[in-house]
């Protein structure tokens, strides 16, 4: 210790300047990477963009690209519109889904492990280039059946379909609604996508019911509640804060997952025959607002609709 | 004799759905993934044999060696294993020091630099993606200009910045853990005249081991199989997620001249992601542990 001669600079000044320095690397890249790339996207879209040789030309448009986009290009607004519709089918299904998977596997029996190691497997292997493969790749989509269909001109139409229509018109047939009718076709036809989209939220959906005290079961046993009773009183409310994070998880998923056509078309426009980047940009910008606005509409449900319970620490 | 309850009924009855559930389940999870296996090896006559409706009647490994030459396999998964553990160790030393610098330290502009972090999470890559792809067309270091296209330093200092791939959730999960770790023992040090640096390294990093091995684990399968960066960023230099997106027009190249048909280059492009996720199932059966419990911590830690 050296005594007389003060410290220059005070300890909490010390911390304060080693967090700065911490962050140094991610503020770098943030506004290199991050702010200025944004900044641009949106000064794109207020522009045309044509190349002149090398050079970029840039004539300010305003507002007309947004325009553009919404009400002269047809195609983006039905992309848009399956877009949002998929993620409204979707983003139920896999919380449903997921909830449901971890109150099977909740309990211990032999082989637990085992299921959730294979359930996790999509979030590794059913992302990127395989999850494009998976989707718009002949063989595996259609199966043997579209090939032997190829070979005999194409007279049968396929497998899956067929069953699908099956149930549709046994369903029609029983006077069911037709919307309820489309929403369960649906339903059955996203199955696939609802299983490899729920590997991390059954996970964190096991772990947050795991964390519950035993002894508010025993409490509520001694009081006589039937397991029903528990599942709503106890374990929906304590895990409502995670139902609330992998509700997020799910939207912010399905929006940016490889397999979304709208982002498929969006940088279509921008580097396929069109090359119109203004009009891309544009249409990207759109696209994040209404992320935006789903995003807050989601937490506003929650966190007012009093759906999200906390505890008190 | 085993006198049959209806509780022990129910309980029977439950346990047998639960498990036909179960194992519908995981059928449908490896079905697709099996379905691969069985069409890559077909011989080239069983692929237009209409009686074969799953297994192969001539099993054969052409499809494979097709794939790794159209592939240029072991050239291309050096190359890739190389990048992506860079990009994972990167991603780990930048992720970890934001996430350290947020949970343990208080300071004026904590709450916009979280700000930051939750809105590079939230905006969709394709908002960025072009402006990103001119910034690192012509690069700009001190009035130098370069063009990093093509080059892997791209990749590596977005990952090196925290800006990569996912990188806000893993920012968040580690965040989460570092407010978990107990102050007792920073504290402690800091009686004992450890310096910011001493306990970072000597306590902070030892403790979260697994949460940085989960980091790096994660970082390499997604930047695996990633196409966003790759594809934009890369077209001469070759990785493997590019190698099998362009599996099919590489294999007519070598074999020009002869009538490919449609059905083999969906083949090849089974073959393919099947020698393509190989080593990620590989490191997903020795650290499948790792996976899950990161999960898990993050979802007790809330």
């Amino acid at each position: 210790m050296k005594i007389g001669k003060p410290d220059s600079l005070s300890s909490s000044t010390k911390k304060k300047i080693f967090a700065y320095i911490l962050l140094l690397p991610f503020v770098c890249g943030f506004i290199l990477f991050f702010l200025r790339p944004i900044i641009l996207s949106f000064f794109y879209s207020l522009n045309g963009m044509n190349m002149s040789g090398a050079k970029i030309v840039y004539n300010f448009k305003g507002f007309q690209n947004y325009y553009q986009a919404l009400f002269v290009n047809t195609d983006f607004r039905s992309e848009l519109a399956a877009s949002i519709r998929q993620l409204v089918v979707n983003v139920p299904l896999i919380m449903f889904f997921s909830l449901f998977i971890a109150t099977l596997l909740n309990k211990e029996f032999y082989g637990r492990n085992f299921t959730r190691v294979i359930l996790f497997l999509p979030v590794i292997i059913s992302t990127g280039i395989l999850l494009q493969i998976e989707n718009s790749d002949y063989l595996l989509n259609e199966g043997q059946q579209l090939i032997s269909d190829a070979l005999s001109d194409g007279a049968a139409s396929s497998s899956t379909y067929e069953t699908s229509m099956g149930l549709k018109d046994l369903l029609l047939s029983l006077n069911m609604p037709d919307k309820l009718v489309g929403y369960i076709s649906q339903v059955i036809e996203n199955f696939y996508v609802v299983l490899t989209s729920s590997g991390v939220q059954i996970v964190l959906l096991i772990a947050a019911w795991q964390s519950i005290p035993p002894s508010l079961y025993e409490a509520s046993a001694i009081e006589g509640a039937t397991a029903w009773e528990d599942f709503w009183k106890i374990t929906i409310p304590m895990i409502s804060p995670y139902i609330f994070v992998c509700t997020i998880y799910t939207i912010v998923d399905t929006f940016m997952s490889a397999n979304n056509t709208l982002v498929t078309f969006i940088n279509n426009i921008a580097t396929g025959q069109t090359m119109d980047y203004g009009l891309s940009s544009a249409m990207s910008w759109i696209y994040f607002v209404i992320v935006a606005l789903c995003l807050g509409a989601v937490g506003l449900l929650f966190l007012r609709g009093k759906l999200v319970t906390y505890q008190e620490r | 004799m085993v006198k049959i309850t209806p509780g022990k009924l129910k309980n029977l009855l439950f346990a047998i759905f639960r498990y036909a559930f179960i194992i519908g389940l995981i059928f449908t999870v490896l079905y697709p993934q099996l379905n691969k296996i069985v069409i890559s090896f077909r011989s080239d006559a069983d692929l237009i044999d209409s009686s074969i409706l799953f297994m192969p009647k001539h099993f054969s490994v052409d499809s494979f060696i097709q794939a790794a030459d159209s592939m240029d396999y072991w050239t291309t998964f050096l190359r890739t294993v190389f990048i992506c553990a860079l990009c994972g160790l990167f991603h780990v030393a930048a992720c970890t020091l934001t996430a350290y610098s947020i949970a343990k330290f208080d300071f004026p502009l904590k709450k916009v630099i979280t700000g930051m972090i939750i809105l590079t999470f939230l905006v969709p890559p394709s908002l960025i993606s072009l402006p990103l792809y001119t910034t690192f067309q012509s690069f700009n270091i001190f009035g130098m200009t370069v063009t990093l296209l093509d080059k892997p330093v791209s990749l590596l200092l977005l990952y090196l910045t925290a800006n990569g791939l996912k990188s806000g959730l893993f920012v968040f999960l580690l965040m989460q853990y570092f407010r978990n770790m107990p102050r007792v023992l920073d504290e402690a040090a800091e009686v004992d005249g450890a310096n910011n640096w001493q306990i970072l390294f000597k306590i902070a990093l030892p403790g979260a081991k697994v949460m940085m091995v989960t980091v790096f684990l994660f970082t390499f399968v997604w930047q695996w199989t990633d196409t966003y960066y790759t594809s934009m960023f890369f077209n001469e230099y070759t990785v493997m997620s590019t190698a099998l997106n362009r599996i099919a027009s590489s294999f007519a190249a070598l074999n020009a001249g002869t009538d490919i048909s449609f059905i083999k280059l969906s083949q090849l492009t089974s073959a393919g992601s099947i020698i393509f996720v190989l080593p990620l199932i590989v490191i997903y059966i020795f650290c499948n542990k790792t996976f899950v419990q990161s999960v898990e911590n993050s979802g007790i830690v809330g």
